[in-house]
């Protein structure tokens, strides 16, 4: 079976390729799909029998490939509302707008919230030349104002604390952009990871049994520090109070099992009729744990 | 015997600390010294005493070698007969790096084969955080610090 995502700046998208590429099973190819290339030479050079789409990949060609091939596809929207005169209809819908009234009257919809994705953190370990006190990742962040300066300065004059990440940060305890394999060492090397950002660091951390803050709200098993005050109380309890830093560890970690990628795509995999692969992906996420 | 590796020598106040010092090792004391550098402003003063060698001559040098430039310490871990390496952390300047990867950090600031020399007590502290503990405290280039150096490697 030929599975096709292409290649948008979208964290699920990353995140269901990665789930599929994880099964072993050689009749599942699953392909990126450059989106600058036209949808008609992806069907005819791919014959793909699932295809994922942007709402802004729905033109005339797509009406032609409805037309010769018979497909599945996935839906992802963001903030373009669905065109309404669809050639075929959409097996599944992803939706990631910021605008919960884009998509209703629709029940094949996921909406997807932050979670942790294995594929990129399995070979975690630790490092000692990578631990710190603190981890801030940047990446995700939407924006470094002057509260998050002050909170990350505060950080840094307290703890032992590393950031690292996409975003740049004025201070000396950043260093750098870091690669899939290194940020994984990193958050296992970490007493304490701090998500300053859309809580996918969290669950991440989460799942490698490190404990974690968050500022911004999240599922509830997660700690959200609504204030630096409530944040600097957290981390005190944290550091020192072992047993309840090892509950937590606990608490959180079984929520992430439950809240993974590899999950997601199971579910989505199991409404787009395809039950197979579906099992298959939380028998891989079972086979990991 | 010390080398000091640099891309220019300008009028910072960095080189000035640095030519000073190695003027002292070669007029005072000892101390071997020489600088391996393609560029250096003639302007300059105090003029420089020691030996000023291509860069490319490094890649013979068989004693210790000293650099204060991130960008030159990327060619350290190539160097092959230097006794011992080291990256003196004059400036703090990674994070004012565009586009900073942690992989071009790692292969110098955590490499095993490469020491570091921090300027201060306060500096050391945040280094070893980051990265390791430097081996060597030494401030404004003090040629004090370089003959300790030399003594001890």
């Amino acid at each position: 079976m030929k599975i096709v995502i292409p290649t948008l700046p979208l964290l699920i998208t990353k995140y269901v390729a990665q789930c599929l590429q994880s099964l072993k099973n050689d009749n599942i190819n699953t392909l990126m799909w450059n989106s600058q290339k036209s949808i008609v030479d992806v069907f005819d050079e791919l014959q793909p029998e699932i295809i994922f789409l942007h709402t802004s990949q729905i033109n005339q060609a797509f009406a032609t490939v409805c037309n010769e091939f018979s497909f599945k596809y996935v839906l992802i929207v963001t903030d373009q509302p669905i065109p309404t005169n669809l050639p075929q209809s959409p097996s599944a819908i992803i939706d990631l707008s910021s605008n919960d009234s884009i998509i209703t009257s629709q029940n094949n919809v996921m909406r997807p919230t932050a979670m942790a994705n294995i594929p990129d953190i399995y070979d975690a370990r630790y490092i000692d030349k990578y631990k710190s006190e603190i981890l801030i990742d940047t990446t995700f962040t939407s924006g470094i104002d002057s509260d998050i300066i002050d909170l990350l300065s505060y950080l840094a004059n307290e703890y032992c604390t590393k950031i690292i990440g996409d975003q740049p940060v004025p201070l000396h305890n950043y260093i750098g952009k870091v690669n899939m394999i290194d940020r994984a060492i990193f958050l296992k090397s970490a007493n304490i990871v701090i998500d300053i950002g859309a809580n996918e660091h969290a669950w991440d951390a989460a799942y490698l049994k490190v404990p974690t803050l968050c500022t911004h709200p999240t599922n509830s098993d997660l700690i959200y520090c609504s204030s630096l005050n409530i944040l600097k109380q957290n981390l005190h309890t944290l550091f020192s109070n072992e047993l309840a830093k090892k509950e937590y560890i606990t608490q959180i970690y079984k929520s992430a099992c439950n809240n993974t990628s590899f999950i997601f795509t199971s579910k989505l995999f199991n409404r787009i009729g395809e039950v197979e692969i579906s099992h298959e992906l939380l028998k891989t996420q079972e086979a990991l744990l | 015997m010390i080398g000091v590796l640099k891309s220019e020598i300008n009028k910072s106040d960095q080189n000035v600390f640095l030519i000073n010092s190695l003027n002292k090792l070669t007029k005072e004391t000892t101390t071997q010294n020489c600088l391996f550098c393609n560029e250096v402003d003639p302007t300059l003063n105090p003029r420089i005493m020691t030996n000023v060698l291509p860069r490319i001559h490094m890649l013979y040098f068989k004693d210790i070698l000293i650099t204060d430039d991130l960008t030159e310490a990327q060619s350290l871990q190539n160097i092959p007969n230097a006794k011992r390496r080291f990256i003196y952390l004059y400036h703090l300047e990674w994070p004012y790096i565009e586009q900073l990867s942690f992989t071009h950090i790692k292969s110098i600031l955590l490499n095993d084969d490469i020491g570091l020399i921090a300027r201060s007590v306060t500096h050391a502290k945040l280094i070893t955080q980051l990265f390791k503990k430097p081996e060597y405290i030494m401030p404004e280039w003090n040629y004090k610090t370089l003959i300790e150096i030399d003594h001890n490697e």
